[in-house]
């Protein structure tokens, strides 16, 4: 069980050859929500409590090769990316209320 | 890897000789016609470097294992070649042009198969030097021209029953240290923008033709080389104020002829030597990467798309149905265009050497639809846009007190659209089809990476039409099919 600290959050993207939304903006719109909640860093940064892939279409073809063993959540479309948040805020929630932190993909 | 503003400043450190419209172009990296191209150039290294795109832009090197720009990269698996397409259309949508360093990529990678395979033949010492020259180039993430194509003279003769035997590029002068080159290279993009020039036999050859049959690499300002720009449709509009008339005032492409002027070439940077037997395979590699490399046609055509139909929103057209239906023309075009260079990559296979290559037929298939679709595309913009598009007057016009009121208020479209951004889309729709950006967008689709008989050629040798009759004849009862 981590400590009460901000989710430490490495955000790795897909390389964005053509995108179904504005990758960047959704990012934004995250880190605006779960301000507080967790900070976002780079993905190779170390003592990650998850890692964000941010995809840009279904394909969803990140190399995520470099995250073995690491808790990885795919975000790929606005939709995606509000049950994130609501599952971050969720979870954050339950921690606070003494539960343990569950941060695996639902 | 270098930063974009590390890769302007290197070029500042070359000395190149580069000519245009008769004289001397003293600062060619400042210079208004050449710097949009330099600024496309700059945009694969600044995208390498950023996060959201670094998964395309960059690989890992399987010489050091470091961190390297895609663009030097040499394919290790089929992810990377699928890598590369997706690469493609991605900076082809961030610029709208050609932006000029997959010619380096696709000679890189030739030669990673081409020096290995004459080695195994010869027992020569190619691949060393060349993988040595490569970790060069990967360490200093440099831009390298590939430079194939000679000026070719009759087509009707071989390289050494020209009448000038420098149509062809040739050796002219053997020493214990190299060699001396005289010949040309023509329609090179990206020259002056390059770090290095990679120089490759343009045709098969045979032994009459083994002086001919040489491939290196040498630093792109070397003692000898200069340069020619060619010209462009509209390219002094650079030169004019304001950017409205560009089209696309950040991003363009260049093309040159490049002279050999007696060059010396030392013997550790070439990769082939009189081996003229191997100066076909050397071509059909590096043409069909170069020919999955038009991907990037893809990106330019998502821009061009993009334009049409904001061009219909601004007029007020949008719902139209044939304006519809033409969208989703243009979309159908260049999706199926993608499909192609996608496709390419995704069946490629492993060379002795541990290169991957694309599947040859279907990358002539992908570039043979290059040499049309564009076109197409283009004339469906250019109907959307109507005539406008190439009858409407300067932008000082707009900006006169004395003509400004008028153009403001005859050429409005939809009220809650500025008149000026009406104007910008359909500028931007003239650079692509028929301005500065028509060159990379449809003349160099037509004839870059091979005109379009080159490819009929290599996909009448490549179909399996054994197969395909027996496949036939054994369905219609034939015995023995």
């Amino acid at each position: 069980m981590r400590d009460a600290g901000p989710l430490r959050i490495g955000l790795k993207y897909c390389g964005g050859c053509k995108p179904d939304y504005d990758r960047l903006a959704v990012v934004q719109t995250i880190e605006e929500r779960l301000r507080g909640a967790a900070v976002f860093v780079r993905s190779d940064s170390r003592d990650l409590d998850l890692i964000l892939v941010v995809h840009g279409c279904p394909t969803v073809c990140a190399d995520l090769s470099a995250f073995g063993g690491s808790t990885i959540w795919s975000v790929a479309g606005p939709g995606d990316a509000e049950r994130f948040i609501a599952h971050v805020l969720d979870r954050m929630q339950g921690h606070t209320q003494g539960r343990t932190c569950d941060l695996q993909e639902s | 890897m270098m930063t974009a503003e590390q890769y302007e400043q290197s070029l500042r450190l070359l000395n190149f000789e580069v000519y245009m419209f008769g004289k001397r172009v003293e600062n060619v990296v400042d210079d208004p016609i050449i710097r949009p191209s330099m600024n496309a150039v700059a945009k694969t290294y600044e995208m390498a470097q950023r996060p959201e795109y670094e998964d395309i832009m960059t690989a890992t090197s399987h010489i050091t294992g470091k961190r390297i720009n895609r663009f030097t990269h040499i394919h290790q698996n089929v992810g990377d070649l699928v890598k590369k397409s997706k690469m493609g259309r991605l900076m082809g949508r961030a610029t709208g042009c050609c932006f000029q360093r997959c010619v380096g990529m696709d000679a890189l990678n030739a030669l990673s198969i081409v020096t290995f395979d004459i080695d195994k033949k010869h027992g020569t010492q190619y691949n060393q030097r060349f993988i040595k020259y490569l970790t060069f180039v990967q360490e200093n993430d440099l831009t390298c021209d590939g430079a194939m194509t000679d000026p070719k003279g009759n087509r009707a003769l071989a390289p050494h029953q020209q009448a000038d035997p420098d149509l062809f590029l040739h050796v002219v002068e053997e020493r214990a240290d190299g060699v001396v080159v005289r010949g040309a290279k023509a329609h090179q993009t990206g020259a002056v923008n390059s770090h290095e020039i990679i120089v490759m036999p343009t045709i098969a050859m045979r032994a009459e033709d083994k002086d001919y049959a040489i491939s290196f690499a040498l630093p792109s300002d070397a003692k000898g080389i200069l340069y020619i720009m060619g010209r462009q449709s509209c390219d002094t509009r650079k030169l004019e104020s304001g950017n409205l008339d560009r089209g696309n005032a950040l991003f363009g492409g260049h093309e040159a002829l490049v002279v050999f002027d007696d060059v010396f070439v030392p013997w550790e940077r070439i990769f082939m030597f009189k081996e003229y037997e191997f100066a076909g395979s050397l071509v059909e590699n590096f043409a069909s990467y170069h020919r999955q490399s038009y991907a990037c046609k893809v990106g330019v055509g998502d821009v061009l798309i993009g334009a049409a139909q904001t061009a219909a929103e601004y007029n007020g057209a949008e719902r139209a149905s044939h304006v519809k239906d033409k969208i989703i023309e243009m979309n159908h075009l260049n999706e199926t265009l993608y499909c192609g260079c996608i496709s390419c990559a995704s069946e490629g296979h492993k060379e002795p050497s541990g290169t991957y290559v694309v599947d040859k037929l279907l990358a002539n298939v992908h570039k043979q639809n290059v040499t049309r679709f564009p076109y197409e595309i283009a004339r469906l913009a250019q109907d959307i846009a109507g005539g406008l598009m190439v009858t409407m007057p300067a932008e000082d016009d707009f900006t006169s007190p004395a003509t400004g009121k008028w153009l403001n208020k005859y050429y409005a479209g939809n009220c809650d659209v500025p008149t000026m951004n009406r104007m910008r889309i359909l500028r931007l729709i003239e650079n692509l089809t028929l301005g500065t950006a028509a060159v990379g967008y449809l003349t160099e689709s037509m004839h870059g990476a091979g005109s379009p008989q080159a490819q009929r050629i290599m996909i009448s040798r490549l179909a399996n039409m054994g197969e395909k009759k027996r496949a036939a004849q054994k369905l219609s009862g034939i015995e023995d099919a």
